[in-house]
């Protein structure tokens, strides 16, 4: 009995991997080489900007990474409008955007004095700073907790701005950008699943959009099983069919994009 | 300089501590290690004895502006070893949300990377990732060279394999990087459980010798080393937990060289 368990339990392991491509993580990826064959001044070995959406790239094994082979989880910045980064060799970029920005004042500095160089880590040698952990508190329990109730309204705040797009998506018909939220909301509910996974601190913080009492944050959901679970189907129409949970999921998975 | 990111979008799979284990080992045999704890729950730099919430600034300052606040200006050195943290804070979660519409969100740890080594040599990196696949974990695969993914000889392994090499495959066609798989690792292993033996043979047919021959087994004295704020050989050398890290630091290098 105890044998044929296993053995059950073997073949539905195979059964289950058998399904599965684990291509990229077993030969590696590379987007770089063909770039750096393309242009002679261009360092292969450490790249200093992203390129555009490669074309079919052979890897040094010789590997090809299809172009569409796969979904995507990244924000493809071509399909999206957004200019790609260049960072010159040694040069630091700046935030762009004013919401960063702010952030940065909000978080950099909660008290708005200028910064004190006695609160920074004492140097060590010529290029590593700290020798010896900074343990000086810089902020009360309080102050901890309001951290942690702007970490989690920004994300709550987030998510219900996704969710509306998604909802406006949806009543648009249009799957790929509906599928395309999604993918932001399964990223932020990864996220909140990690600082706060049984909710308890969203509903004690008072975060907009906690969970009730009793109740966890949603799971992410990657497939149309974990979608239909989710309470984020609620945002689909009432009589959408396997194929539209497909098509949303595809393009959640980036294997299509909003232009 | 090898940077490896230890990474699986699966909680619990001893991420951390491998993280800082490995890494404690790397540096004990002279290797000039930084650990990079890119988790909101910054439990690596908890481990190692460092209260994140009393920091003024980790990473999470480094990946909003690196300008403003280098890597190098926030290392922290670890006991007396050439093993340095960056250390990770809650704060990284309001960060992910905050890089989310940024083209350039997914380069930042790369760049600041970049930035460290044109001052600092280090020859070894490892990222502790977040059990997600958000914009966190796609700064650790885009900046590093390897992939090293802990797993547990569990069913669902393959599952979150499958989708972690979705997402790599994924990230190939926006962003511009290189990675390979340094290797799959058995974590907490049971070495009795018929069940774990089972699952282990069948990771290691479907991966052949990118599994990693050592298997760290499941050792409470790993739990004990966390609680006492340093890594396992420093702690008790003799614990299977030690021995299991030191065997895997070995195999890590001869595979990198």
């Amino acid at each position: 009995m105890r044998t044929d368990r296993m053995a059950s339990l073997r073949k539905r392991l195979q059964r289950e991997a058998d399904a599965f491509e684990f291509d990229a993580l077993i030969a590696g990826v590379s987007t770089i080489e063909a770039d750096a064959d393309q242009d002679p001044d261009a360092s292969a070995e450490t790249p200093s900007a992203p390129a555009p959406p490669a074309e079919p790239t052979p890897t040094s094994g010789g590997t090809v990474v299809p172009r569409d082979a796969e979904p995507s989880l990244a924000q493809p910045a071509a399909s999206t409008g957004e200019a790609r980064p260049a960072k010159a060799h040694g040069e630091r970029r700046r935030l762009s955007s004013p919401w960063a920005q702010q952030s940065l004042f909000q978080y950099g500095d909660p008290t708005g004095d200028a910064p004190d160089d006695e609160n920074r880590a004492p140097q060590l040698g010529p290029h590593v700073a700290a020798s010896r952990p900074d343990r000086r508190p810089v902020s009360r329990a309080a102050d901890r907790e309001e951290r942690l109730r702007t970490v989690l309204d920004t994300l709550a705040g987030r998510l219900l701005l996704e969710a509306g797009r998604m909802r406006a998506a949806v009543q648009d018909d249009d799957a790929d950008l509906a599928g395309f939220h999604l993918a932001h909301i399964n990223q932020l509910l990864d996220i909140l699943q990690s600082v706060d996974p049984a909710g308890d601190l969203a509903r004690q913080l008072g975060t907009r959009a906690a969970p009730p009492p009793g109740r966890a944050w949603p799971a992410a959901a990657w497939s149309a099983v974990e979608l239909a679970e989710s309470p984020f189907s609620g945002l689909l129409p009432p009589s959408a069919g396997e194929e539209y949970y497909r098509q949303v999921l595809r393009a959640a998975w980036g294997a299509s994009h909003p232009s | 300089m090898r940077i490896v990111a230890v990474v699986n979008q699966k909680g619990g799979v001893a991420k951390t501590t491998t993280t800082a284990n490995l890494g404690a080992c790397l540096a004990a045999r002279g290797l000039k290690t930084l650990l990079i704890d890119l988790d909101p729950q910054a439990n690596l730099t908890l481990g190692l004895g460092i209260e994140w919430y009393r920091l003024e600034t980790a990473l999470h300052s480094t990946l909003l502006d690196a300008e403003e606040t280098p890597l190098a200006d926030i290392l922290h050195p670890i006991a007396d070893l050439p093993l340095y943290l960056a250390p990770g804070h809650l704060d990284l979660a309001h960060t992910e949300a905050v890089l989310m519409p940024h083209a350039d969100k997914a380069y930042r740890l790369r760049n600041a990377l970049e930035d460290l080594t044109q001052e600092e040599t280090f020859d070894w990196v490892l990222i502790d990732c977040p059990p997600s696949l958000g914009t966190l974990t796609q700064n650790a695969i885009v900046a590093s060279s390897h992939l090293l993914i802990p797993t547990e000889p569990k069913f669902y392994a393959f599952a979150g394999m499958d989708t972690l090499n979705k997402m790599i495959v994924g990230l190939t066609k926006s962003l511009r990087f290189r990675v390979e798989l340094l290797g799959v690792l058995l974590t907490m292993v049971e070495r009795g459980t018929r069940l774990h033996q089972t699952m282990a043979e069948e990771i290691r047919e479907r991966f052949g010798d990118k599994v990693f021959r050592t298997e760290i087994y499941k050792n409470v004295r790993l739990s004990e080393s966390e609680v006492q704020g340093m890594p396992i050989i420093l702690f008790d050398r003799r614990a299977s937990g030690a021995q299991n890290y030191e065997s895997l630091a070995e195999e890590v290098i001869a595979r990198a060289n």
